[in-house]
């Protein structure tokens, strides 16, 4: 991208785009008001799942048997879509429905001519309702501690639905596995997958760090969608040695781990947006070595400078997260 | 210590609109949808067809195999345990168990021959609740070819040779270039636990243990005044965190409490090194990471009313730390004052909660309303300190530096639905941040508040979705008040007034019938600080990709995704201790591209083969422009940083039978860098910093793989 492109090129291009966008495709909303009263009407099958797998069977191009061995299709479960024999509260037990919804003339054999077939509700990137809906279905049981501040969460406002990032009929969640995680939410959030590419980076590539540990995507209790309180919380987590309190705090490393540091990965070393010493000359400038312009004469080929080359400000003032020593005072000791 | 208060919006006022937003939910209608359960007849359900067998199973696979690995490359193995040449075994299982009962076990493990293993254990019995385990290994090999002088003497003590001599010049030194290499590496071992068991409909309790280790080496500085070596630093770090929450839900209400403990300990508390260089110091100590404790409490609520649904969840933390100093000197030459306590007693106590309305008003229009507020409230004792610089002389008493926050963030967020699913949101938001006033940490900055605003508009049509968000905030500070010896005229970038600009879009979707999945994205991010004379005037950061996917009919996809990035910085600074007499400007460009080509051939699938091709290239410019009297525009461009990498990864994967499959991996990685801090920095360049020397990685290196994997 040039320096000349601009908030109005983008602009252009989506509306360019979206003028050339091709038909056919349905609108994940095309069938949301039928499916409303459908579940509004009550009217579901006198077969229940003996309905439906008669024409969706394993060789649909959407695996609908793999659900059965998953917990969704396990007869012995409380609370699963298929439980049999077993107190199960509704939408459990409902086989297909609980999640489909009431199945209606669905399931009729034979149509009149011309007669468009019952739609029943479809989920993720190509269903036929609204984000809200699919997930209102799918938290009909799940709607658990951990999802609890869903309702509100920056991706519910960005209608994404629960079978976007989760496949519910395969054995396998890739989202819930760490070696393909990533690549999930990295389907949105590409420019996180290439940061992990950077000089340092968290160890996202190889699955040893996962988004999850991070992150809550179902609503954290911080921002960014934070798994912990706040942004440090979420760091110190791991790196608890940065905790303190100190005897000699160094405030910025208190207030925001981000004020330095960027989370997924950097053209610097250890993380930072920019290296030192120009990170901390933009804080320090007493008199002396903390003011001096750092010039390229300083480098090896020159005069070589302790203020400028290995750890540059760190050579010395190595403690920059905080000091316990009775010396400490200049993050030193 | 007191935290001066301040909430952005008055918390009477805050109140008023949450209740507003709460009437108007009153006022308005149900749930997303509504059904009636108890109509579906399910007595007359067989399930004739369900294969229910398929979920009774004991089922797994077992994968063994071996790589083969070209070279020792520290970071070519940083994060995957691969950074010796040699060969290492591939080992992974995923086994399955469940029963008519419901009982169900699951193992999972991957890359169990290296030092990057995994393992989860789970197992679900509907009487006794889920159970899982969990091992993960985290290695971070960072380089092997740094230097040091320094033998370990263990107890965190570091000593030199005994023939060693003592020089004012590194150059002057004992001949450094023989110094032994040192492995800079750390490994973490993660043990979790967690249950969860629900006693009765809407119970559910849970519990949960994590212990971290992380043992191995880093890098740390230690100085006497200008002369600093860089030391290998032991690490021996242990985490052990334990949780225990109760919930309830009976909708719509959900509540839960929950307490954490998390205690930090660090074995070695302190290091202890020999001076290289010649003076009235011969030993230096200094602390490490001191161990410490956090304890939290924590109330999660939810519940609705009407149409409009409360969300709220409060903690409450308690951090200590309570380590023994070390003594103001390591050696006997200064003793220095008695320490006026024996440990910091340090203690916090935080707050974070965060409470949400959500309202649909009208069937269209949804109203969110959100306050969050994060407090650090410092309470560690006061006392006043003489520090002895470089162990050598005593400076000016002073208490000692506890920082404290209270953070405030009021949000309100008005979206609005048309029809063919387009969504119009604005938002305004008022945030504030407190510094916690004390002798020991006067801030500069006492109070920040921040107001900005949002415009969001998003699409779905034909297939397409677009996401446009452009917003806008300004940052005040109270008035500065210089302190300490900075030059007066600086503003620290985080606590200085600031104008935000941002804007980023999104464009993805299925193009038609023909196979494309494509999508477009930019950002943009731009600070400037208009109250700055020196430090951080100006930043930005921008952000363009795209990513797609081709469905080469049924049976093969090519995958793709390319992104830039750039992030450019410039300030200012005063030699001179005046006005702005250097400016600096760095650059950060990066950017990452890959293909990817997946396919099924052969007859009935046998041969999968997988090709992906990914390059990223990171470039970091740097320039100062000097204009003293002396040297009017005087320019200086550093060379740049280069970080790139090439990697090809091909895997073809043979099914041999039903049973047995049969995988043959290449990996190879081309990786070139260079940074002029290290480069040519050799251990005794620097006249008066003993480094390790360690110079930035460049290698070409592969993997070869064969694993035979077996259906159990």
């Amino acid at each position: 991208m040039s320096d000349g492109v601009s908030l109005r090129a983008v602009l252009a291009t989506t509306v360019v785009l979206l003028a050339a966008a091709p038909g056919g495709q349905p609108d994940r909303a095309d069938a949301h008001e039928e499916l409303v009263q459908k579940l509004a009407s009550g009217d579901y099958s006198r077969r229940g799942a003996d309905g439906c797998l008669g024409c969706h069977d394993e060789d649909e191009p959407f695996p609908t048997l793999e659900l059965f061995a998953t917990v969704h299709g396990h007869p012995a479960i409380a609370g699963s879509p298929f439980a049999v024999d077993i107190a199960t509260p509704a939408p459990g037990g409902l086989q297909c429905e609980s999640c489909h919804g009431p199945a209606g003339e669905h399931d009729r054999r034979m149509l009149p001519d011309g007669a468009r077939r019952e739609p029943m509700l479809n989920f993720g990137r190509r269903g036929n309702a609204t984000a809200a809906l699919q997930n209102a279905l799918c938290l009909a049981c799940h709607e658990t501690y951990e999802r609890a501040h869903w309702l509100g969460s920056p991706h519910e406002e960005a209608d994404l639905a629960c079978a976007d990032c989760h496949r519910l009929h395969a054995d396998t969640d890739p989202v819930r596995m760490p070696g393909t995680q990533g690549q999930v939410c990295g389907a949105c959030h590409g420019s996180v997958l290439a940061d992990a590419l950077k000089r340092s980076s968290h160890p996202l590539r190889q699955g040893q760090l996962l988004c999850r540990d991070c992150h809550d995507p179902h609503g954290g209790a911080g921002e960014a969608l934070a798994l912990h309180d706040g942004v440090n919380e979420a760091c110190l987590a791991c790196h608890a040695e940065k905790r303190g309190p100190f005897l000699w705090e160094h405030p910025p490393a208190a207030e925001n781990c981000l004020t330095c540091h960027l989370p997924h990965g950097s053209n610097q070393p250890a993380l930072l947006t920019r290296r030192a010493p120009q990170l901390c000359q933009e804080c320090h400038s007493s008199v002396g070595h903390r003011s001096l312009a750092q010039m390229a004469d300083q480098l090896p080929q020159g005069a070589a400078s302790e203020f400028l080359l290995a750890n540059a400000c760190l050579n010395c003032h190595s403690e920059v997260h905080g000091s316990n020593h009775p010396s400490g005072a200049w993050l030193r000791r | 210590m007191k935290a001066r208060r301040c909430c952005p919006f008055g918390r009477w006022r805050v109140a008023v609109a949450l209740l507003g937003v709460a009437a108007a939910g009153i006022a308005a209608f149900g749930d997303v949808f509504s059904t009636d359960y108890s109509k579906a007849q399910t007595d007359r359900w067989r399930c004739r067809l369900c294969p229910f067998d398929d979920a009774f199973r004991r089922e797994g696979s077992v994968a063994a195999g071996v790589l083969a690995v070209g070279e020792s490359q520290p970071r070519f193995g940083r994060d995957n345990g691969l950074d010796r040449a040699g060969s290492y075994a591939d080992v992974a299982v995923d086994a399955r168990y469940s029963d008519e009962l419901g009982r169900i076990a699951s193992i999972q493990g991957s890359d169990l021959g290296l030092d990057a293993r995994q393992f989860r254990m789970r197992l679900a019995d509907p009487n006794a609740g889920v159970a899982a385990l969990q091992w993960r290994e985290v290695p971070r090999n960072v380089a092997v070819d740094g230097r040091t002088p320094y033998v370990a003497g263990g107890g965190g003590s570091l000593s030199l040779p005994a023939d060693w001599t003592k020089a004012y010049d590194t150059a002057e030194m004992t001949e450094l270039g023989l110094a032994p290499s040192f492995r800079l590496a750390t490994h973490r071992q993660r043990l979790g636990a967690d249950w969860r068991f629900e006693p009765s409909p809407g119970w559910r309790l849970h519990a949960d243990y994590l212990r971290d280790t992380k043992r191995g080496t880093e890098e740390t500085g230690a100085d006497f005044l200008y002369q600093a070596a860089i030391l290998p630093k032991p690490v021996e770090y242990r985490t052990e965190t334990l949780g225990v929450r109760a919930s309830f839900r009976a909708r719509p209400l959900l509540l839960a409490v929950e307490a954490r403990e998390a205690r930090f300990a660090n074995a070695t508390p302190a290091l202890t090194w020999e001076s290289a260089y010649p003076g009235p110091v011969p030993v230096g100590r200094k602390s490490l990471a001191p161990s410490n404790a956090l304890r939290t409490l924590s109330w999660t609520a939810r519940s609705a009313l009407g149409r409009t649904s409360f969300h709220s969840r409060l903690s409450w933390s308690r951090g200590h730390q309570d380590e023994a100093f070390v003594s103001g000197t390591a050696g006997d030459v200064l003793a220095g004052s008695p320490l006026p306590a024996p440990s910091l007693e340090g203690h916090i106590h935080g707050f974070a909660g965060s409470v949400r309305a959500v309202t649909r008003v009208t069937e269209r229009l949804r109203l969110d309303v959100s306050y969050r507020r994060w407090q650090r409230d410092n309470r560690t004792p006061l006392r006043t300190w003489t520090p002895i610089l470089g162990d050598l002389v005593p400076m000016p008493a002073r208490p000692n530096r506890a920082h404290g926050l209270d953070r405030h963030r009021t949000e309100l967020r008005l979206s609005y639905r048309l029809p063919r699913s387009i969504r119009l949101a604005a938002g305004a938001s008022k945030a504030a941040l407190g510094r916690q006033v004390s002798l020991g940490s006067q801030p500069e900055v006492v109070r920040n508040e921040e107001a900005g605003h949002w415009l969001e508009a998003a699409a779905r049509w034909r297939g397409l979705g677009a996401t446009l968000k452009a917003s806008r905030s300004d940052r005040q500070a109270t008035a500065f008040r210089a302190h300490g010896s900075n030059n007066p005229r600086t503003r620290r970038f985080h606590q200085a007034e600031r104008e935000q600009r941002r804007w980023r879009a999104r464009l993805h979707g299925d193009l038609g019938g023909s196979g494309l999945s494509l999508g477009l994205y930019a950002d943009q991010r731009r600070n400037r600080y208009p109250g700055s004379a020196l430090g951080r005037l100006n930043d930005e950061d921008r952000g363009w990709g795209m990513d797609f996917s081709y469905a080469l009919g049924t049976k093969a996809t090519v995958t793709g995704f390319h992104d830039g990035q750039r992030a450019t910085f410039s300030s200012a600074g005063s030699a001179l201790f005046g006005v702005a007499d250097w400016w600096s400007t760095s650059r950060d460009a990066v950017a990452a591209h890959g293909l990817t080509f997946e396919s099924r051939l052969l007859a009935n699938d046998r041969l999968h083969l997988s090709v992906a091709y990914i390059r990223s290239s990171g470039e970091g410019m740097y320039r100062t422009i000097h204009s003293s009297t002396e040297m009017p525009g005087r320019t200086s461009v550093f060379p740049a940083l280069v970080s790139g990498q090439r990697s090809v990864d091909l895997t073809a994967r043979y099914r041999y039978s039903d049973r047995v499959t049969l995988a043959l991996r290449y990996y190879g990685e081309r990786y070139r860098s260079a940074d002029w801090a290290f480069d040519g920095v050799a251990v005794d360049t620097i006249r008066n910093v003993l480094t390790t020397g360690r110079t930035m990685p460049r290698y070409s290196n592969r993997v070869v793989g064969l694993v035979v994997e077996a259906r159990l």
